[in-house]
């Protein structure tokens, strides 16, 4: 079946979230409508009353002073490739690596097909598609030349890290809001980077699929808990100043850490619902801290039962990992992983890929992850299996790949 | 045979639900009566309890007189007091500790030292302060049993489902295990061939 040729009429972009940039500045109208013969038309623009495009037409522009995929409110699923360069890629031909690799991203995110695309037809929903990259410490010690940048992170107490979830030279996150989307701009990622690269490991998250909770609504883990509450927002003040890097060659960047952590579910099940509450310091049912009401409620630390004992317990998760200081605070964009495994009692390997955003990890990430690893009630039902650190590149103009700027 | 059945009494009590802690006793006894301030108070549990655990101790002028933090080590928790406090009347000890099921566990309970209103009903060979069932007060009003409590959920769950369940996985289970271990323990004593002893 070939595919019909599209009528788009007069388009209007749309957005979700994030600041409106570049792209065509042409929009798209409506959703497509089904004609008897089967053949989608798009509405025609005098009739077209104003309303989303379907969740598979919904676009994010790949170009713009910061690259998609951070501040973009998180699509429903995620593939997270970590690629090694092959031996004797020296810094033109990671180049010429990430044209191949942003012309895909850029052409996939308007629902067009890639270049050489063998399947053109799956590029066809976008769904929110986006592509983000990240480079490893030794790409940019290396092959970039520059310094304190990005460093790995220090050891922690709780860490039982594998390797084989462990720091890469590049680093690929490809989300949407869609699973076949993702699958086929994976794909893409993988043909075009081969010559170049190995794919070293795949982190594959979901949240909930669109449409299933109302826009907003802050994901839940596999442990049942309300996860991201307290998460910075694109229109709070601080955001630049807590995302967007600093760092000559990287600004409008930022450093993405990714860490894979287990939840050791034989355990955790057979904790009662108030040793779960009192673990994380929040309510399950809504995801409000125990001396709030509602989820955004501010905790009160100071709070104290009859007894005398606060009612957030100073080791609960929350506790630790309160912001001591102004820094201390970062973008969590995590998705949950479930991933076969015959050899666990359980027959499954279940977790969070914890992946956030952060211009200076040192001073923002680090110290609040010592407090965690030092204490938290919640280290006894989770491990730190993976972790890697990527200096993410700012974002590319129209004509320009990621990474050009340092690359070129 | 006999040492067959033991073990597997205590393998089936070791189910999941029979890892909540609760309190089993302590030292001083909940109501007794001492002549001096001791140096620590020591709080055994029925299970092992996670770190961190917390420790306040009320002298009669209201003061808190806990040392430092207390210490947990398996299934007990000593708390230190202070050098020097030693005003006579009712001391109470207020704790708050985690199963390592993770289910939280709060109570308290009083002890007496020097002269001062009189504990009721204070037998110092009483170990436990646990539950609602322990020595009871009645004379002067002041509430000297050890109140325990396990820190409810805050929000509604199927808290009475498993409660339901932890009674069955408490009592159930370990006593068809028993059932089933005697059960083939007198099969394999009818297939021991004639002449052997058991």
């Amino acid at each position: 079946m070939t595919a019909e040729p599209r009528h788009w009429g007069r388009r209007r972009l749309l957005q979700t979230g994030a600041a409106a940039l570049g792209g065509a500045g042409a929009g798209w109208a409506g959703a497509a409508v089904s004609l008897p013969n089967g053949s989608a038309q798009a509405a025609a623009p005098s009739d077209a009353v104003v309303s989303s495009p379907m969740p598979g037409n919904q676009l994010v522009p790949f170009h713009g002073p910061h690259q998609a995929g951070i501040a973009t409110p998180p699509q429903s699923t995620m593939a997270l490739l970590g690629l090694d360069l092959r031996k004797g890629i020296g810094r033109a031909a990671l180049g010429r690596m990430m044209s191949l690799l942003s012309d895909d991203a850029a052409r996939l995110s308007l629902g067009e097909p890639a270049l050489a695309d063998t399947e053109p037809e799956l590029a066809q929903r976008p769904a929110r598609l986006t592509v983000t990259f990240g480079f490893g410490p030794r790409v940019v010690s290396e092959l970039i030349g520059s310094r304190g940048v990005v460093a790995p992170l220090p050891p922690f107490r709780t860490d039982r890290l594998d390797e084989a979830w462990g720091q890469t030279d590049v680093a690929v996150q490809i989300c949407a809001d869609d699973p076949v989307t993702v699958a086929h701009a994976r794909r893409m990622m993988l043909k075009d980077s081969r010559d170049f690269a190995r794919l070293r490991w795949q982190q594959d998250g979901y949240r909930r699929a669109v449409g299933v909770d109302p826009d907003g609504t802050t994901m839940r883990n596999l442990m049942g808990q309300v996860d991201g509450t307290v998460n910075p927002a694109e229109a709070d003040p601080d955001f630049d100043r807590l995302i967007w890097s600093q760092r000559p060659g990287f600004t409008g960047g930022t450093t993405m850490l990714v860490r894979r952590i287990r939840i050791l579910t034989e355990t955790w099940d057979r904790v009662d619902r108030a040793g779960r509450e009192a673990a994380v310091g929040r309510r399950l049912d809504n995801g409000a801290p125990l001396t709030g009401e509602q989820e955004h409620d501010e905790a009160d630390f100071e709070a104290t039962d009859d007894l005398g004992f606060p009612v957030i317990d100073p080791a609960s998760h929350m506790a630790r990992a309160r912001a001591q200081n102004r820094h201390e605070h970062f973008l969590r964009r995590a998705y949950n992983y479930t991933v076969v495994d015959p050899t666990r009692p359980t027959g499954e390997d279940t977790g969070l890929v914890f992946t956030c955003f952060a211009a200076d990890p040192d001073l923002q990430f680090v110290p609040v992850q010592q407090r965690l690893a030092e204490q938290d009630r919640l280290n006894e039902w989770i491990t730190t299996i993976g972790s890697a650190v990527y200096a993410v590149p700012g974002g590319a103009a129209d004509d320009e790949y990621v990474g050009q700027g340092l690359l070129a | 045979m006999l040492a067959v059945l033991l073990v597997v009494a205590v393998l089936a009590g070791a189910g999941p639900a029979a890892a909540h802690a609760t309190l089993t006793g302590s030292d001083p006894g909940n109501g007794d009566s001492l002549d001096a301030l001791p140096e620590r108070v020591t709080l055994e549990f029925s299970a092992p309890i996670s770190e961190p655990a917390y420790v306040i101790v009320t002298a009669p002028d209201g003061s808190k007189v806990a040392d430092g933090d207390p210490a947990v080590n398996g299934q007990t928790l000593e708390q230190g007091l202070q050098v020097g406090a030693d005003a006579e009347g009712e001391y109470t000890v207020a704790y708050r500790a985690v199963s390592e099921d993770g289910h939280p566990l709060t109570g308290q309970l009083s002890f007496q030292v020097g002269e001062g209103p009189a504990a009721p009903d204070a037998s110092s060979d009483t170990a436990t302060g646990s539950g609602t069932d322990g020595s009871s007060s009645e004379s002067d009003g002041s509430d000297t049993t050890a109140e325990q409590e396990t820190v409810g959920a805050s929000s509604g769950g199927s808290d009475g489902s498993d409660g339901d369940a932890s009674v069955w996985l408490r009592f159930g289970v370990p006593a068809a295990l028993l059932l089933g271990a005697g059960g083939l323990l007198l099969l394999a004593r009818r297939q021991r061939p004639v002449g052997q002893d058991g």
